[in-house]
């Protein structure tokens, strides 16, 4: 605790939190837009390699996506260090809330599924799509939900975090219902079918 | 008589679903998620033509576009309503009503706040260079 309030208050975690350079309160500013567009840098492509890897978008060669792994650790490098700057500004709240560590343990279970797909997929193999690959780009798309959703759950507190969760949950319900209605209805009833066939 | 109507005419109104608990902290993920799909999948098809990853081919790549589009569409939804939905969030750090009876409305930050404007235009630049493709 004492560390963490020394942190909080050195010279740096106080320059980011409060100079105002150009203005308004600029490095804080910076940073956290240096974050988000490591983020995109990040999330965005791997999205798309998973997405590739479970079926979508066939005819993109899969092992011609490795080109892009750069922009990806790029991103990653990116986003550790400025959350690394950011990080001691508010090193209390941060560093002693669950959520955080939700945040963290979820980017580091992405990232390591990061390299063993590359491994799986790319590595001496010319992009063959195994079983293992497709239950790593499903756990991949659903680690970095959970950062994303933990990530910005951090600027909130308890209350706000489970009514957002629950409103999150039923949204993803009901877009789950009118997928699987959506297709009910574009298959056709089958019922209808097996009527006229019957009479 | 008068608010009334004029709160039913802005139904639904984004005051409301904003000043729950849980809108302005959903909308903020689904931002971020949208932004990730978005800027990340566009940011690599612009790559591709600027020459990186030579060994993807173009055309094919586009199959991934609309993905892109899931983004864009969840970052205006949420964005949208970040913007109409500002009053909520003023509304107990700011005595609202005191700046409404100003004369100050909600939106005037699509009208007083740079950045904003920066950030749209800009956006609409890169939706017309999407659309070019």
């Amino acid at each position: 605790m004492e560390f963490l309030y020394w942190l909080q208050d050195s010279g740096l975690a106080t320059w980011v939190r409060e100079s105002d350079a150009l203005g308004s309160t600029f490095p804080y500013t910076f940073l956290l837009a240096l974050h988000a567009i490591g983020l995109a840098m990040l999330v965005g492509p791997n999205v798309a390699v998973d997405l590739r890897i479970l079926g979508y978008g066939r005819s993109v060669p899969l092992a011609s996506l490795e080109g892009f792994f750069r922009l990806m650790w790029a991103g990653f490098w990116l986003n550790a260090l400025s959350g690394l700057v950011l990080l001691p500004t508010s090193a209390v709240t941060f560093l002693t809330d669950p959520i955080f560590y939700v945040k963290l343990g979820s980017i580091t279970l992405a990232v390591v599924g990061l390299r063993l797909i590359h491994r799986e997929v790319f590595v001496g193999r010319s992009g063959i799509v195994t079983t293992r690959a497709k239950t790593l780009a499903g756990a991949s798309l659903a680690s970095w939900s959970i950062a994303i959703v933990a990530g910005r759950l951090m600027a909130y507190n308890g209350n706000v975090r489970w009514a957002t969760l629950g409103a999150l949950v039923a949204l993803l319900l009901l877009l789950l219902v009118m997928t699987a209605g959506w297709r009910m209805l574009a298959r056709g009833p089958g019922w209808s079918v097996s009527l006229r066939r019957s009479t | 008589m008068g608010p009334f109507v004029a709160y039913w005419l802005r139904w639904p109104s984004m005051e409301a679903l904003m000043g729950t608990d849980w809108g302005w902290s959903l909308c903020e993920i689904l931002h971020f998620a949208g932004l990730a799909l978005l800027v990340g999948i566009v940011g690599m098809f612009d790559l591709r033509l600027l020459g990186m990853a030579k060994a993807v081919p173009v055309a094919p790549f586009r199959r991934f576009l609309p993905w892109a589009v899931v983004g864009f569409v969840l970052c205006v939804v949420s964005g949208l309503s970040f913007v109409t939905g500002i009053g909520a969030n003023l509304e107990g750090v700011h005595p609202y009503s005191v700046l409404i009876s100003n004369g100050v409305h909600p939106y005037s930050v699509l009208i007083a706040n740079l950045w904003l404007q920066l950030k749209l235009l800009f956006i609409a630049l890169a939706g017309l260079n999407l659309l070019a493709f």
